[in-house]
C-alpha cells in the first residue's frame, strides 16, 4: 500500500477496482466535502461593481435559474472532486478528473455576460485539449504493466514509465487551469462566490491528489 | 490539547508582534509593541459584529471556522509527527480559504485580494519540489522519519540546502509586509481581510497566529530535526527575525513580478530535483 | 443572533472540548478522535466567545463629521 500520505485507514474492494483512504487523502476529501456542503448551502453574493468614470456603484442579482444550475455544477463538481480523491484506479481517477473539468467549464459558462462566456469558451478547450495526456497516461500504464490499481503499482515490480507520469501531471495540470485562468478578470466578472469558489478549489484538489499518484506508483 | 491550540495563536501572534518590531527598528521607526497583534485579536474580538448585506452570509462566517479548523488540524499533524504532505496540503488549501475571504463578501476589493491569492499560487509549487527533494534523501514523507533521518545523518538543511531555501521563500511569501505578500497590499485596503471586521476579523488573527507558529515549527522540525521545545522555540524565533530583515529591506513587488520570481525559484528548484533523481541512485 | 444562541453556541464547543480532553486523559478515545473534536470544537469556540462579549449594538456612535 501506498504510504507517503501515511497508512491507509480503511480500503473499500470492489473485485480488483478499490477505493481507499489515507490519512493524507482523508483530510483532502473532508475539505471537498465541507466545501460542497457550502456551495449548497450558501446564497450566492451580491457582487458589488463601481460604474466607470463616477461615484455610482450598483450590486449584481444572480437570477434563480442561473443560481440552480451553477449550484447543480458546482455540487456535480464536489461530488467529481470526491471521487478523485478516494479512487484507487488509476482509470477512475481520471475519469474523475475529466469530470472535474467538464462541471468547472459549466459552472462558469452558465453566467450570460459576454466576457465570461469568451473565457469560459478558452477554459472548455484547454481542458479538453488536456484529456488527451490525462487518458494517455493510464493507458501508458496499463500497457507497461498491465494493472490499473494504484496499491498494486505501489507495492513495486512495475517499472511505470516516467512520460506516463508526466503524461499525468500534465493532463490533471490541464483540466486544473480554473485558478490561473483567475488572472482573467473575465471570470470574475461572474458573481456568484461559493460556486467560482469550487472551480479553484477542486483544481487544486485533483492536482494535490495527482502529486501523491505521481510519486507513488 | 487545547492549551497546545491557545499557545500556537498566542506565540505565533507575538512573532507577528515581533515581525513588525524588527521592521520598523530597520527602517529607524519605534514600532508597535511586541504583543501588539495579541492585543488586536481582543480588540477586534469584542467589536460590534454583523454580516454585510451583500456577502454570501453562510459562505462568509464559514471560511473562518474552516480557516481556524485547517491550522489547528495542521497543528497536530506536526506534533504527531504524520506525513509532511497533508501539511503542504493545508497550506494550499489556505489560498482556497483566502480566495473564500475574498469573494464572499461581494467587494471589490476583498474579490482582487482573493484573485491574486490564487495567482500566486505559482509559489506553492516550489514546496513540492520541497517535498520530491526531501523525498529522495529521507524514503519517506512522514514527519517522525524525516526526524529520524536527520538524527542519523545530521540535518538536512545542510544535506539539502536549496530545498531549505524554497521552503524559507515559500513561508516568507505568507508573512505580512514581504516583497510576496500581494494579497494584503495598500492599494486593496487590506486585500482579502478588507470585509472581515468584529469577531470575523479576530478569527483571521488566530488563524495568521496558528498559521505562523506552525510554518515555522514545521522548518525547523524538518530541516533541523529533534531539539528539546524550547530550543525549536528560540530557533523559530531567529528564523522569524532573519524573515523581518528580508521583509524590512524589500519594497512589495507588483502582482505580475511577484508570481515571476517565484516562478524562478521553481525552475530552479526543478532543477535541483532533476539533478538529484539524476545523481541519487 | 439571539443571545441565548449564542450562549449555547459556546457552552456546546467549551462542553465537547473538555469532554474530549477528559476522555483523552482517561484513555477512553484515542487520540485521532480527541484531535478531530478539538479541531472542529476551537473554531466555533473563538468566533462565539467573540460574539458572546462583543459590544452590544444599537446604541451607535455618532459618526465623526470632520473637524
Amino acid at each position: 500500500m501506498p504510504d507517503i500520505g501515511g497508512d491507509p485507514l480503511f480500503v473499500l474492494e470492489f473485485g480488483d477496482i478499490l477505493h481507499y483512504y489515507t490519512p493524507y487523502t482523508i483530510t483532502l476529501f473532508l475539505l471537498a466535502l465541507i466545501f460542497t456542503g457550502l456551495a449548497i448551502a450558501s446564497r450566492p453574493e451580491r457582487q458589488i461593481d463601481i460604474a466607470f468614470g463616477g461615484d455610482a456603484y450598483y450590486a449584481k442579482e444572480t437570477t434563480v435559474s442561473e443560481m440552480r444550475f451553477r449550484r447543480f455544477m458546482a455540487i456535480a463538481c464536489g461530488l467529481a472532486t470526491l471521487g478523485a480523491m478516494g479512487s484507487g484506479d488509476l482509470f477512475n481517477f481520471t475519469l474523475f478528473v475529466s469530470l472535474v473539468g467538464i462541471a468547472n467549464i459549466g459552472i462558469v459558462a452558465a453566467v450570460k455576460n459576454r466576457h465570461v462566456l469568451d473565457a469560459a469558451y478558452e477554459y472548455g478547450i484547454v481542458a479538453m485539449v488536456a484529456t488527451l495526456p490525462l487518458f494517455g497516461g493510464a493507458a501508458l500504464v496499463v500497457a507497461t504493466t498491465g494493472t490499473l490499481a494504484i496499491p498494486a503499482l505501489a507495492a513495486g515490480g512495475f517499472a511505470v514509465p516516467l512520460v506516463a507520469k508526466a503524461f499525468l501531471a500534465l493532463g490533471v495540470i490541464g483540466e486544473g487551469m480554473a485558478p490561473f485562468y483567475a488572472a482573467k478578470a473575465e471570470m470574475f466578472r461572474a458573481p456568484g462566490a461559493p460556486y467560482v469558489i469550487m472551480c479553484s478549489l477542486s483544481s487544486l484538489l485533483i492536482f494535490l491528489r495527482v502529486v501523491e499518484i505521481v510519486i507513488t506508483i | 490539547m487545547i492549551e497546545y491550540l491557545v499557545f500556537a495563536a498566542a506565540f505565533g501572534l507575538l512573532l507577528l508582534g515581533l515581525h513588525r518590531k524588527v521592521i520598523a527598528r530597520v527602517q529607524l521607526r519605534p514600532g508597535p509593541p511586541v504583543w501588539q497583534e495579541i492585543l488586536h485579536a481582543l480588540k477586534f474580538s469584542f467589536k460590534s459584529t454583523w454580516v454585510p448585506k451583500t456577502a454570501s452570509a453562510t459562505l462568509y462566517v464559514g471560511v473562518v471556522l474552516i480557516g481556524i479548523g485547517i491550522w489547528s488540524a495542521a497543528l497536530f499533524v506536526v506534533l504527531a509527527g504524520e506525513s509532511i504532505l497533508i501539511l503542504f496540503a493545508i497550506y494550499m488549501l489556505h489560498k482556497i480559504v483566502e480566495h473564500g475571504f475574498g469573494l464572499s463578501s461581494g467587494s471589490p476589493y476583498g474579490k482582487f485580494g482573493g484573485v491574486r491569492s490564487v495567482i500566486s499560487a505559482a509559489s506553492e509549487i516550489p514546496l513540492f519540489v520541497t517535498i520530491a527533494a526531501i523525498y529522495f534523501f529521507t524514503d519517506s514523507l512522514l514527519l517522525r522519519d524525516i526526524v529520524a533521518y536527520q538524527a542519523v545523518h545530521g540535518p538536512l538543511l545542510l544535506i539539502a540546502p536549496p530545498a531549505a531555501i524554497a521552503m524559507y521563500i515559500v513561508i516568507l511569501s505568507k508573512l505580512p509586509y514581504g516583497p510576496f505578500s500581494i494579497v494584503e497590499s495598500k492599494e486593496l485596503v487590506s486585500g482579502y481581510k478588507t470585509e472581515h471586521f468584529g469577531v470575523w476579523r479576530a478569527g483571521i488573527s488566530v488563524i495568521d497566529g496558528t498559521k505562523t507558529f506552525v510554518l515555522l515549527f514545521a522548518f525547523v522540525a524538518i530541516f533541523i530535526g529533534a531539539m528539546p521545545f524550547w530550543a525549536a522555540l528560540v530557533i523559530m524565533t531567529i528564523v522569524l527575525v532573519s524573515l523581518s530583515f528580508v521583509c524590512a529591506v524589500t519594497p512589495m513587488l507588483s502582482p505580475f513580478d511577484s508570481v515571476t520570481v517565484q516562478g524562478i525559484v521553481t525552475l530552479l528548484m526543478v532543477g535541483y530535483a532533476a539533478v538529484l533523481w539524476w545523481v541519487m541512485p | 443572533m439571539k443571545r441565548t444562541t449564542i450562549t449555547y453556541g459556546l457552552a456546546a464547543s467549551a462542553l465537547v472540548i473538555v469532554a474530549a480532553w477528559a476522555a483523552l486523559a482517561a484513555s477512553l478515545i484515542p487520540l485521532w478522535a480527541a484531535e478531530t473534536a478539538m479541531v472542529i470544537a476551537f473554531p466555533v469556540l473563538v468566533l462565539f466567545l467573540g460574539l458572546w462579549w462583543r459590544a452590544p449594538g444599537g446604541e451607535e456612535d455618532i459618526p465623526f463629521i470632520g473637524y
